[in-house]
């Protein structure tokens, strides 16, 4: 009896690692999900073929979001068509609480705790505007993070509701895209 | 005896009140020194001359000029640029005031030493940009420990065209050394003819 408690602690320790590992968000993506990866890539790690409704369907659009299971979470994958014929991943977003940075950054967190996470990075914590009539209205429960590493480049947008992360999402953000 | 006690007490009390009014700062400028002023108006107000030589510049069409100056007890950096009034005709108006001296605190306290995370929590409903260094418009002075923790506006948020106040601050690991008010101003023109 006492040799099987190791085992199975040693068993359980592997599994959550390996679960966190997949579902650790990063400014390069969610596990194994990274932006810029090929549609190829994407399907294996899916373990399924994406069915494409708007690339290569619609000779003028270059872009199409699509809604996958991937392991036990629900994400929206953003995929590009680049001049080269080749489709990639540009954004990935989810609202699953299994997701988590190495930090313990995800649902749940508050603007503080992201701030004091990624310190030495470009921040951007600002409330979301909506518009009527052309004239911004400043909403009064939802905000948004972005976090870079740099000025231009890869960036984790947090949602918060009441100050609370709701939701992320993953994509390069270039020039004065914000 | 304790008359005159509670007579200095209440002196006391009224000049450190008025000095803190002086050093107030607040998104529209510090103290009386209020951002949208034009030169004329802040030459009677610090009772001197303000030499600006920059904004004649017109090789680089340099519209903008700098004058470091005395505030009462205080050393300030006012920032100015061209706004034209009339055709043709323009005044400099102060877009910019920094500052390094503890005297200067916003209404909650806010001033030199204050953290980051508190100036954050202080300013929660606002849009807040950090970024690392010493940010200008012109350029980042880099370094371990320094960070640019700004505060915008609605108007600077969205840049929706209306008068747009930032207050910026600089901190040297997570506390603040100095501070900038800045103001993104409509042309005097444009704002006559609406």
């Amino acid at each position: 009896m006492k040799k099987i408690f190791p085992f199975l602690f040693m068993l359980l320790t592997t599994t959550t690692i390996a679960q966190n590992k997949d579902y650790l968000l990063s400014l390069e993506g969610i596990g194994p999900i990274k932006l810029g990866i090929s549609l190829a890539e994407l399907e294996k790690i899916l373990q399924t073929k994406v069915a494409l409704k708007v690339i290569n369907i619609d000779s003028v659009s270059l872009t199409e979001k699509i809604n996958a299971k991937y392991k036990d979470i629900n994400v929206e994958i953003g995929l590009i068509k680049w001049q080269d014929e080749t489709i990639a991943v540009a954004g990935i977003s989810t609202s699953s609480p299994l997701c988590r940075t190495k930090s313990g950054i995800g649902v749940g967190a508050t603007k503080l705790q992201i701030i004091a996470a990624y310190e030495g990075y470009h921040i951007d914590a600002k409330p979301v505007y909506d518009y009527d009539n052309d004239k911004p209205v400043k909403s009064k429960t939802m905000s948004t993070v972005t976090v870079k590493e740099d000025e231009e480049g890869y960036a984790i947008i947090f949602t918060l509701v009441n100050n609370k992360v709701v939701s992320f999402e993953i994509l390069p953000i270039y020039d004065d895209e914000e | 005896m304790k008359k005159i006690c509670f007579l200095f007490f209440i002196l006391a009390a009224a000049c450190a009140t008025a000095q803190n009014k002086d050093y107030t700062i607040s998104m529209n400028g510090l103290g009386a020194l209020k951002l949208g002023m034009n030169q004329g108006e802040l030459e009677k107000l610090l009772n001197q001359k303000i030499i600006l030589d920059n904004h004649l510049d017109t090789l680089n069409y340099s519209y903008q000029d700098t004058a470091k100056l005395k505030y009462k007890d205080i050393s300030v950096q006012l920032e100015f640029t061209r706004s034209y009034y009339a055709p043709n005709v323009f005044r400099m108006r102060l877009i910019g005031i920094r500052a390094s001296s503890p005297l200067c605190k916003t209404s909650t306290g806010i001033g030199i030493g204050t953290g980051n995370l508190k100036i954050i929590a202080e300013y929660d409903k606002y849009h807040v940009n950090i970024q690392p260094g010493f940010y200008s418009y012109y350029e980042t002075e880099k370094g371990k420990g320094k960070s640019t923790l700004s505060i915008l506006d609605d108007a600077a948020s969205t840049m929706d065209g209306s008068d747009a106040y930032t207050m910026v601050f600089y901190l040297l690991n997570k506390k603040v050394v100095s501070f900038e008010l800045k103001a993104n101003l409509r042309d005097e023109r444009v704002s006559d003819e609406e």
